[in-house]
């Protein structure tokens, strides 16, 4: 599932490298469509992926739902994180990938129907920090995040 | 579904009743999607987001009756949910003020003949007949009878709601109130009917000029009111509202009762005969909140002084209180 506008090029682009791939894809205009879509499918099966700007809406509720619909989300971030710590809790632990673009969620993907194992994905900042398929507490977080804010 | 204690009077009194809360819209369309309830209260001021977005989701993954819950200054946009929905998708089935008692709220949206558990709701027969009388049973509490405006029962209270949520939300609220002009000179000369005829097409000529949000009221014989309000979530037409040279007051309010002084002008009142066209002329006083007081009530008062001096200095002229010598007909673009 890809979550966001058509008119936005990161998601017409990872729904065409998707389904270019053979992968059956479903595109949703927001995280409202996206949460109707899994409640009424089968649980299990979706990865969802995303800006993390429209996944983190409704203060990150929806990690947490895909994650008792056994899905798994993975995050395209390319702003400032360290405003959005509760979300970025909240994502990190239901296990979400982080990417920065289109290409690195093909790489994640394409690694990820190989394997079950989770990929850490090679990123720059606090992110390169965040431990695939961990729990990260709030105090590390907030330390990564005020460590970063000052670097 | 949203903040309860927004919407109801009683909100400890969920727990006793047939209803499941979610505090989060997203865990709502998760919820309404398993089926089985046979309505949905969406609680506006207490979604946050896109509302639009999160309406359409809901609705395409249940079958339930959709009630927005608004507070008076949400009616406008709860009525265009219901008249024209979202992209031409219907979103929303009806609205209620808030806040109201959750008995109050049950009634209206459950059947007269629910059988067993209440969230069975699949099949709901609705009591059409009931839901009209409610609706005029409202509409006479709240609206004047020759004109169509609000009454001032409902102007006073929206002052109050409409205060109490730009404290929060930092917006704007200004408050105009005006008579016409020598109105009683034109019922005794020419009658009621005449009387009445103005009335109406002032206030027809006040709303026209007014913007859809703005509550536009009549509080007494011939006396009206307008709360214009800043919605901070709406962008106006120049991307951001540009302050009057007064600076307290809103350029966009003294625009519009320039406006509306200029229609009235050239209005025509054919029961006053040929003298009936560019004679009727209006005083009033304009007072905004936080600088010329912080309640419903100060603002009247306020606002009613400056009216008063209008009046005194020869009428048919508009005085922003604080600045009693001069009109807002003055006052440099």
């Amino acid at each position: 599932m890809v979550v966001g506008s058509l008119t936005d090029e990161f998601v017409k682009q990872t729904a065409g490298m998707l389904g270019g791939g053979g992968i059956e894809c479903v595109v949703c205009e927001d995280v409202y469509s996206a949460v109707g879509v899994l409640a009424r499918g089968q649980d299990g099966g979706f990865l969802v992926v995303g800006r993390f700007e429209e996944l983190s809406k409704e203060r990150g509720r929806f990690f947490r739902i895909a994650g008792e619909r056994g899905c798994r989300c993975c995050c395209v971030v390319d702003g400032e994180l360290v405003r959005w710590r509760k979300e970025l809790l909240a994502a990190v632990q239901e296990g979400t990938f982080f990417a920065e673009d289109a290409a690195q969620v093909q790489e994640m993907v394409n690694k990820q129907l190989v394997s079950d194992i989770g990929l850490r994905v090679r990123l720059s900042g606090a992110l390169g920090f965040i431990k695939d398929g961990s729990i990260v507490t709030e105090e590390e977080l907030r330390a990564l995040l005020d460590s970063s804010a000052d670097g | 579904m949203g903040e309860v204690g927004k919407a109801f009077f009683d909100p400890e009194a969920i727990v006793e009743g047939p209803y499941v809360v979610c505090g989060n819209v997203l865990d709502a369309i998760n919820a309404a999607a398993d089926g089985g309830f046979a309505a949905i209260g969406v609680v506006m001021s207490g979604v946050s987001e896109r509302l639009s977005s999160a309406l359409k989701a809901l609705g395409d993954g249940t079958n339930a009756r959709i009630i927005l819950l608004a507070q008076m200054y949400e009616e406008p946009i709860a009525r265009q949910f219901i008249n024209f929905g979202v992209n031409g998708k219907k979103v929303a089935d009806d609205y209620l003020i808030c806040p109201m008692s959750l008995s109050s709220f049950y009634r209206s949206v459950m059947p007269t003949e629910a059988k067993g558990d209440s969230r069975a709701g699949r099949t709901v027969l609705v009591d059409e007949k009931l839901e009209q009388r409610m609706r005029l049973l409202e509409q006479l509490a709240t609206e004047d009878d020759l004109t169509g405006l609000k009454n001032r029962r409902y102007v006073l209270e929206f002052c109050s709601q409409i205060i109490e949520h730009v404290k929060k939300e930092k917006g704007r609220v200004t408050l105009l109130l005006f008579d016409i002009d020598d109105f009683k000179r034109y019922n005794d000369q020419y009658g009621h009917s005449a009387g009445d005829q103005i009335l109406r097409q002032a206030a027809a000529l006040m709303s026209r000029c007014c913007r859809a949000h703005d509550v536009v009221g009549r509080i007494g014989g011939d006396e009206f009111a307008v709360v214009f309000w800043d919605d901070p979530h709406r962008k106006s037409a120049e991307g951001a509202e540009r302050r009057s040279a007064m600076a307290e007051h809103p350029r966009e309010v003294i625009f519009i009762a320039r406006r509306f002084r200029k229609e009235m002008e050239k209005a025509e009142f054919d029961l006053l005969g040929p003298a009936g066209k560019g004679v009727l002329t209006i005083s009033g006083g304009l007072a905004s909140f936080r600088r010329d007081g912080s309640t419903a009530e100060e603002l009247f008062e306020r606002a009613d002084a400056a009216l008063l001096e209008a009046k005194r200095s020869g009428k048919n002229r508009i005085y922003l209180v604080g600045r009693p010598a001069s009109d807002i007909g003055d006052i440099q673009e």
